[in-house]
């Protein structure tokens, strides 16, 4: 498919036509947080470099979300529930995409979710590269996704006051199809890309001593760790590493019956392994109550588990669990400290 | 236990008040657009902010309120005999709410400061949450309860299910709604602490979360009171936050 280049002022008029007849949503900040909203005008998008508040991936996998309704009035019904809007995602950056590829796999391949893919198929994903780090939480190269390898439908990069449009996907190409003034990019543009590309590589650390596919082994080895302890007495077990992480995935589902009675829905929302009810069984044992554990098992599903059953991590760098995290616990030094460092009571 | 409900057709439900402000049972009456099919659900037979009625049969009792003195203690267990389910209302009933800043001070003085030279005539005794009263089957937590949270305890109650109440911390939900964190502004915040339900509420208004809904189950004190020392507070200061509405100390 055909790269474009477009100006950046040409893009912001592009995106806000497809704003006006469709859900755009972009990231937005307000009040000192970043968030993707949905946007009108390209004047509210957040210059921003840093990951937002929840990942895009919440458009796929909602915090709440209607699975069924039913009914037991005139004998039971249920009917299923799949709810799909078209929502154009502008600014997924390539940790994020990297993310949605990981769940488009743990919804779609194993375990058909239907109503993840309703949502999911309505996306449309504009990609954009980073160029210069975030902060000092994020660890993308070393999860190897600082490049956008796929999930985009258009990515872009930014070259001067412009950018470097590929196109990934067949929806992308109808999108760009769209856009006013997009050249088709040439020899030059290519060589341009490829430079600013280089001058990025080495703006990125490697924060893990490891490489991502040593982590399994790492953790494995770490089963005794007594940084489990320390970390367990810190934890406040308040969730938010796992409701900001762009790859977690679990779920709870409740009935809510209605006031007569004989009908209602059921609904699905946000779990997390970090809180105590999340292994308890209908008996009320816990099979994972100490904190210590829940903490263990976060970090193993984030590096160990995932890794050998999909061949790709399970975390993918975006710092948002450390940067949330109200008492320190960050991923970049848990994993180099198991890695070898000693650990202080 | 919650199947006891199911027997009658239409369970006679009564609400009790105890210290409070009676804010809760004016919840109830907010739901305004709800309050038709709840008649239908339930017959009240004794609700003062609503009616004037009352009676000493029914089957589901409500307190709200806390224990304040001996006749509060005294009305409690007559109501447990009574019901067939006892649950309580709001956190004056549960964690103990503002009632309980009485015993952070001078108990006696406090009687003098609210009754004056009167204050002979009213027995007054440090205060106590109804479930360290009686035995308590379910609790509608907030100050005031939610709305919704009446509602699905209710429905709930009547298909002989449990009561829904998290058991996780309001962080988890404010962060859902992508609220900026107290402690990223300066201030602190009871929310890694305090039972979840209320849809972070408070923060979700710019506040802060002050702990009305009582503990999460489980909650890490020990980190949670280095989180506060570590963002500026002084042990007296830490005591006093927790002290607004979780001032009953519960024996281990």
């Amino acid at each position: 498919m055909v790269d474009r280049v477009m100006t950046k002022s040409a893009l912001a008029e592009s995106l806000e036509q497809l704003a006006a007849t469709l859900h755009v949503a972009a990231p937005v900040e307000e009040g000192g947080r970043v968030m993707f909203r949905r946007v009108r005008y390209a004047a509210e998008l957040a210059n921003h470099y840093l990951p937002t508040m929840l990942p895009p991936t919440k458009y796929a996998r909602p915090p709440h979300e209607e699975l069924l309704r039913f009914s037991w009035a005139e004998g039971p019904r249920v009917e299923p529930v799949f709810e799909a809007e078209e929502i154009v995602i502008f600014g997924v950056r390539p940790c994020d995409m990297h993310a949605f590829d990981l769940l488009d796999q743990i919804f779609s391949e194993e375990n058909s979710d239907g109503h993840y893919q309703a949502r999911r198929e309505a996306l449309t994903l504009i990609g954009m590269e980073c160029l210069e780090p975030c902060d000092e939480h994020s660890f993308c190269r070393s999860m190897g996704s600082l490049e956008a390898t796929g999930g985009f439908d258009l990515l872009l990069s930014e070259m001067g006051d412009g950018y470097y449009v590929r196109v990934g996907t067949a929806k992308g190409r109808a999108l760009i199809g769209t856009f006013q003034d997009a050249r088709e990019a040439v020899y030059e543009d290519r060589k341009r890309l490829r430079k600013t590309c280089l001058r990025r590589e080495s703006q990125f650390e490697h924060r893990l001593e490891d490489t991502y596919d040593e982590l399994p082994r790492v953790l494995a080895d770490s089963e005794d760790s007594l940084l489990w302890d320390v970390l367990g007495e810190k934890c406040l077990s308040c969730g938010a590493c796992t409701n900001v992480c762009p790859t977690c995935f679990c779920f709870d589902v409740h009935d809510d019956v209605n006031l007569d009675l004989k009908s209602g829905r059921r609904r699905r929302h946000w779990d997390s392994c970090q809180l105590e009810e999340f292994a308890m069984v209908g008996t009320g044992e816990s099979f994972r109550q100490p904190r210590n554990l829940r903490v263990k098992h976060r970090f193993n599903h984030k590096g160990r588990y995932l890794m050998e059953r999909y061949g790709v991590p399970g975390c993918v760098g975006c710092g948002r669990c450390a940067r949330d995290c109200l008492v320190g616990i960050s991923p970049i030094e848990v994993f180099n400290q198991l890695k070898g460092q000693p650990v202080e009571r | 236990m919650y199947e006891a409900l199911q027997v009658h057709k239409r369970p006679r439900v009564a609400i009790f008040e105890l210290a409070s402000c009676a804010g809760c049972q004016l919840q109830i009456l907010n739901l305004e657009d709800e309050l038709v099919d709840v008649l239908g659900l339930v017959e009240f037979v004794y609700f003062k902010e609503a009616m004037s009625n009352s009676s000493d049969e029914y089957d589901l009792a409500l307190i709200e309120g806390s224990v304040t003195r001996e006749s509060d203690a005294e009305k409690c267990r007559t109501v447990r005999e009574r019901a067939t389910l006892v649950g309580t209302l709001g956190s004056c009933a549960y964690p103990v709410g503002i009632p309980g800043l009485k015993n952070h001070g001078d108990v006696e003085a406090a009687a003098g400061i609210v009754y004056g030279e009167k204050a002979d005539l009213f027995a007054s005794h440090p205060v106590l949450p109804v479930d360290a009263v009686i035995d308590v089957d379910f609790r509608v937590l907030g100050c005031p309860i939610d709305k919704k949270d009446f509602l699905e305890t209710l429905t709930a109650l009547l298909l002989g299910r449990k009561p829904p109440s998290p058991t996780y911390p309001v962080c988890v939900e404010c962060r859902i709604a992508e609220n900026s964190c107290a402690f990223d502004r300066g201030e602190t915040c009871l929310g890694p602490f305090t039972r979840a339900g209320c849809g972070a509420l408070c923060p979700s208004y710019g506040g802060r979360c002050y702990g009305c809904r009582g503990p999460a189950d489980d909650p890490n004190v020990l980190s949670m009171q280095a989180l506060l020392e570590e963002h500026g507070l002084t042990p007296e200061q830490i005591a006093a936050d927790f002290a607004l509405y979780n001032g009953y100390e519960r024996g281990a």
